[in-house]
């Protein structure tokens, strides 16, 4: 889909200091939202519920809980239909440390071995599981630009909670339909039912038990695993601590905003070794984007190509060596998003 | 009592009575000095007997079936018929007019009464077809026979002036609103035809708008690097393939792994 671009802020310094086509990364690892130039007005959201949206874009790591959730996704993968249902407990002590640990597999049948093989890998997966897995408000400001959300009305119980219901769907592109139960008094999603365009399941992550006063004894907390660092504001820190300058588009039509900013150390898919990578993580509202910028590429030859890969899922990837330089492209957005933000990387 | 009146009383009483019954019946003395002294009286008394002979060689006529259903229809029955044969009796015998007297006195005068030659056959007149048909109409429908004949008498009555400039007003009054009207539709049809032709240059528009959404869709629109689809996730680089798992939870791995 051709979409014009607007100016995509990066980070407060490097947009200052004017910096060509690259921005630096942002200072903190706190999440911000950077752009500048909104795509459209919030004819999508009722002015009655942005208070909701900024309750629910907090209540993850801000309310005190824990319980047990069904996972079910539907998922078509290098096209052929995969499913996976498991359940899983989650804790969050309302301060920022949080906790998901998979109990059961239910899908696909599985040996033991297997299963508890499926259960220790989600638990290093749990840091993605909480920030990108499930549905959730990531930002307000690109949410109201790009979503809408219609009350249906109805009054539903999930695990014993009152909640209500709602309709969200992006606005902007062809895109996945979500319909959400959202706790009456936490503003926590309890359910979230995820349907394609031509409303086919693709996922469903549900309470089926939900504490509000939990003790959280014997909870283990997530630890990150990847080794990544915060990048800092100041071009020549951030240059120092990735070995390149980090490049971000500089344009995207207002649909996203940054979340956070990262290096990442990861193999070098060149040969051995490993390889330095600028991490930026986007947000549309709802759905995220990874950028990943890899500096020069170091086994030139195959030079402005972009691979674009199976969809797994709602999931979708693009990569390629673009000018010399590695960039990865991988969100849950149609993979024109991801064609756009790289060629506003050049 | 007048003359006339006189005439009348022995004109009546000489065709009521047989001629040769009048004697002995007798007449009364009134009647018969009048006769004496009265030429046209006497005229008719000679004629008499010839009118008598003539009207008795008429061939008699049947009265037409439809008149016994008509007098009954007409009168009903009971008391009513009574009354009806009551009211025909006593309507005033007619006397031949003076002028058939003097007709029918011609052919007899100066002749000796007791040798005169017998008159000539009296010739029966025919009805005209009309008058046969008229009075069949009559006959069969005298309700719709009477109105007939009532109608075409009737006085014309002019139109009123009023009713005149009435309906001139009225005329003139639908003139002008058929005039309005017409005048309305072509203004109707005038911007009938803006409007449609506002709305085909529109759907001109939409539709090359239309046209070229597709072609950007489904034709991916130019960009500054060639675009390859992969045939599997195994040609990923190794940190995108690790994001990958992460986010799909194994689904994006072999189902063999």
């Amino acid at each position: 889909m051709s979409r014009p671009f607007s100016f995509l802020a990066a980070l407060g310094l490097a947009l200052v200091a004017g910096c060509g086509g690259g921005v630096d990364a942002e200072p903190t690892a706190a999440p911000r939202a950077i752009l500048t130039a909104p795509a459209g007005g919030n004819a999508g959201v009722s002015r009655n519920l942005l208070p909701l949206l900024k309750r629910m874009s907090l209540a993850p790591s801000n309310v005190s809980h824990s319980g047990v959730r069904r996972v079910e996704q539907y998922w078509l993968v290098d096209g052929q239909p995969r499913e996976l249902r498991y359940r899983e407990q989650v804790s969050s002590d309302g301060a920022g440390l949080f906790a998901v640990d998979a109990t059961e597999l239910l899908a696909p049948a599985s040996t033991a071995q297997q299963t508890a093989l499926f259960l220790v890998l989600q638990k290093a997966r749990e840091g993605f599981v909480q920030r990108y897995r499930d549905f959730a408000v990531r930002d307000v400001d690109s949410f109201v630009r790009n979503y809408s959300i219609i009350d249906t009305g109805a009054l539903v119980t999930v695990a014993g909670r009152s909640c209500n219901e709602y309709i969200v769907q992006r606005t902007a592109g062809e895109s996945v339909r979500y319909q959400i139960a959202v706790d009456a008094q936490t503003a926590l999603v309890l359910r979230a039912r995820q349907e394609s365009a031509s409303g086919t399941l693709l996922s469903l992550v549900e309470f089926e038990s939900l504490n509000l006063a939990p003790t959280h004894a014997g909870v283990a907390w997530h630890q990150p695993l990847t080794d990544e660092r915060t990048l800092p504001a100041d071009p020549g820190l951030a240059r120092a601590q990735l070995g390149f300058e980090p490049r971000l588009p500089r344009t995207d039509g207002g649909l996203f905003a940054l979340k956070s900013a990262t290096s990442i150390e990861a193999p070098n898919p060149a040969g051995a070794g490993t390889l330095m990578w600028a991490k930026h993580t986007l947000t549309d509202g709802v759905e995220v984007v990874f950028f990943l910028h890899g500096g020069p590429d170091t086994a030139p030859g195959r030079d402005d190509i972009v691979r674009v890969a199976p969809a797994v899922g709602p999931w979708n990837t693009a990569e390629g060596s673009l000018h010399g330089e590695l960039y990865t492209a991988m969100g849950r957005v149609p993979v024109e998003d991801l064609l756009d933000l790289l060629e506003a990387a050049l | 009592m007048t003359s006339n009146s006189i005439c009348d009383r022995l004109r009546s009483a000489w065709v009521d009575a047989a001629p040769a019954a009048l004697a002995s019946a007798g007449l009364e003395v009134e009647l018969r000095e009048h006769l004496a002294s009265c030429p046209a009286c006497q005229r008719v008394m000679r004629a008499w007997p010839l009118a008598a002979r003539a009207l008795s060689e008429l061939p008699r006529c049947a009265a037409p079936r439809e008149l016994d259903s008509a007098v009954v229809a007409a009168l009903q029955a009971g008391a009513r018929s009574d009354r009806a044969v009551r009211a025909l009796e006593r309507l005033a015998r007619l006397t031949p007019p003076d002028e058939l007297a003097e007709a029918l006195e011609q052919p007899v005068a100066g002749a000796a009464p007791s040798d005169a030659p017998p008159p000539a056959p009296v010739t029966r007149a025919t009805a005209p077809r009309v008058l046969e048909r008229l009075v069949s109409e009559e006959l069969s429908d005298p309700a719709k026979a009477r109105v007939r004949r009532h109608v075409g008498g009737l006085r014309r009555l002019a139109a009123p002036a009023e009713l005149a400039s009435r309906v001139e007003q009225r005329l003139r009054s639908d003139r002008a609103r058929a005039s309005a009207a017409a005048a309305l539709r072509v203004e109707v049809r005038r911007r009938l035809r803006l409007a449609l032709g506002a709305a085909a240059a529109f759907a001109l528009v939409a539709i090359a708008l239309l046209v070229e959404r597709p072609e950007d869709a489904t034709q991916p629109r130019p960009r500054p690097f060639r675009v390859e689809h992969a045939s599997s996730l195994a040609s990923l680089s190794p940190i995108t393939r690790g994001m990958l798992d992460g986010v799909s939870s194994g689904l994006s791995k072999p189902q063999s792994d």
